[in-house]
């Protein structure tokens, strides 16, 4: 098992055979390519389930704006935030969310691998085990939120072009912090044994206070919320940048996105020295 | 006559008694909206300098530990019908001594009885430290009870309605997301509905969900007799519509069954 790993870790095509990190770079950048590209073409078979679900996820989105709109009807401020600047973390947060758990929609599924012992296929093939295994399912719904943000973003929030391309940068960044979030707190099933529920609870929590205004919360929630659960990460610091760019904050942005990313990565591959097969028989589909 | 649902309510109640420490770890969720809720109102409140919707901020926050319980506490019976009418199962009722969709219904209240109060002390256990209690009318409690019982039964044959085109329909989920999503919006889960601008308040007083969601949570914090009756006018008529509505689309679903035998 351990020599799987190593190879995973390797983990750019070649058995044991170093290659160039750039080309390496760009094999795994294929390899991530082709498999988004197959997992579309098998969900599209499902036409209609396809759509109901891109769709339901546009609805259920939809219903929070229309909520934020009805709340800044009636309340035109709140601790400094206006209708737009939620409308801006919304299209931030739905387009942060898509671009990471849309292609890497095994995600939420981790911890369940994990505490099956179900990773062994990802073990025993010559690829990054944390990036085959999250690519290797596609999360349907989260398509729609890939489509909502930027919808939002032009329809609402006053966009230019320089306003865009940092929408898109941050919003990149955003997605990474969620990801390795995610990756971190399933991650636990290594650890703890079954924290299925556990990680689902922890990641429910990065998103629902991420979907707030900043300013309600205060003291050690404010604290906690830069740092255990880093939801003003996903929303907050994004808009703050789109609305008047500062090389201090983005700068943050990045650094925090990183490390996050080296973290999780870290976490993961600690945990997966700690490992048991779960030797199942198992048809995939 | 009704000893058989009785006895489907109680065994479904004791199978999911069974799970009951899961449930209290999957309320965390309800914790972290109320929570979060409190600091949105909080400041809101601040900033108005006076009631919201004739509420003041206990009462918002009560409201909504309400609101949030009677959405939670709705089991998602539209996949569960869904499903059995897509694969055919629904077919194994046909002869059997029930009627399925009261079937259906007796085993949805037996997972509301188990939600409930659940869901309830998730969301009292964060909102009684942080804003502390309100002064509850004797009489409010168990008169809401029963309007939070009535607003699910037509939460139930509602869903039931919308779950049964699956003898029409591919796929109903995506129509029961908009019709759930709605109901969220203008039954007054997020916000009363006597907040809401003025056409947007007529619309969703004329619709079903107020009377699901906003309209029992609202009895139990601001209780007075007129609005109970009024209330339970309401719910009245809606049940009634969507037991027919449910009933009729049941009728001619099944008329469209062929068994084969097997």
């Amino acid at each position: 098992m351990s020599t799987a790993v190593n190879q995973g870790r390797l983990g750019t095509g070649g058995q044991g055979t170093p290659r160039p990190r750039g080309r390496g770079l760009l094999n795994w950048s294929r390899f991530l390519l082709a498999y988004v590209t197959t997992n579309l073409q098998v969900q599209m078979e499902y036409r209609v389930s396809f759509i109901s679900q891109v769709v339901g996820m546009f609805i259920n989105d939809g219903l929070w704006l229309a909520f934020w709109a009805l709340y800044f009807t009636r309340f035109p401020v709140v601790n400094g935030w206006e209708r737009t600047d939620v409308m801006l973390m919304w299209a931030v947060l739905t387009f942060g969310f898509g671009l990471s758990m849309g292609p890497f929609g095994n995600t939420i599924n981790l911890s369940q691998l994990i505490a099956q012992g179900q990773l062994d296929y990802y073990l025993a093939l010559p690829r990054p085990v944390l990036s085959h295994t999250l690519v290797s399912n596609l999360w349907v719904s989260a398509v729609g939120d890939l489509l909502f943000g930027p919808l939002v973003f032009v329809l609402f929030t006053h966009p230019t072009w320089p306003r865009a391309g940092i929408f898109l940068v941050t919003s990149v960044l955003s997605g990474a912090i969620l990801l390795s979030y995610n990756i971190i707190v399933h991650s636990l099933s290594f650890f703890i044994g079954n924290a299925e529920m556990l990680s689902y609870q922890l990641g429910g929590a990065l998103v629902s206070f991420s979907t707030y205004p900043p300013g309600i919360f205060r003291g050690a929630a404010k604290v906690f919320l830069y740092t255990v659960i880093p939801a003003f990460f996903l929303g907050a610091v994004p808009v703050t940048i789109i609305r008047q760019f500062r090389w201090d904050l983005m700068g943050l942005l990045i650094v925090v996105a990183v490390s996050s990313l080296l973290l999780a990565r870290w976490v993961f591959y600690k945990g997966l020295a700690r490992y048991e097969s779960g030797n199942l028989m198992v048809m995939r589909s | 006559m009704m000893a058989k649902y009785a006895e489907v309510l109680k065994v479904t109640l004791q199978n999911r008694l069974a799970y009951v420490y899961d449930q209290i770890f999957r309320s965390l969720g309800m914790v972290i909206h109320i929570f979060i809720f409190i600091q949105l109102w909080r400041v809101t409140f601040r900033n108005v300098g006076g009631p919201v919707g004739g509420f003041t901020l206990p009462q918002m926050i009560w409201y909504l530990v309400l609101t949030e319980t009677i959405i939670t506490s709705s089991p998602r019976f539209n996949g569960r019908i869904d499903a059995e009418v897509r694969a055919g199962d629904v077919a194994y009722s046909l002869n059997r001594p029930y009627s399925y969709l009261f079937f259906q219904y007796a085993s949805f209240l037996a997972e509301w009885l188990f939600l409930l109060p659940i869901n309830f002390a998730a969301g009292a256990i964060v909102a009684w430290p942080l804003v502390g209690g309100i002064d509850w009318r004797p009489e409010a409690v168990p008169v809401a009870l029963l309007a939070m019982f009535a607003g699910a039964s037509i939460q139930f044959f509602e869903m039931a309605a919308v779950a049964l085109l699956a003898f029409w329909l591919e796929d109903t989920r995506g129509l029961w997301l908009l019709v759930e999503r709605a109901q969220w919006l203008l039954g007054g889960l997020l916000l009363p509905v006597e907040a809401f601008p003025g056409v947007l308040r007529r619309i969703a007083e004329v619709l079903p969900f107020p009377h699901v969601v906003g309209g029992p949570a609202r009895l139990a914090v601001d209780f007075s007799w007129q609005a109970f009756g009024r209330l339970a006018l309401y719910q009245g008529v809606w049940l009634l519509v969507f037991a027919v509505v449910a009933s009729g689309v049941f009728r001619l679903g099944v008329s469209r069954i062929n068994v084969n035998g097997g």
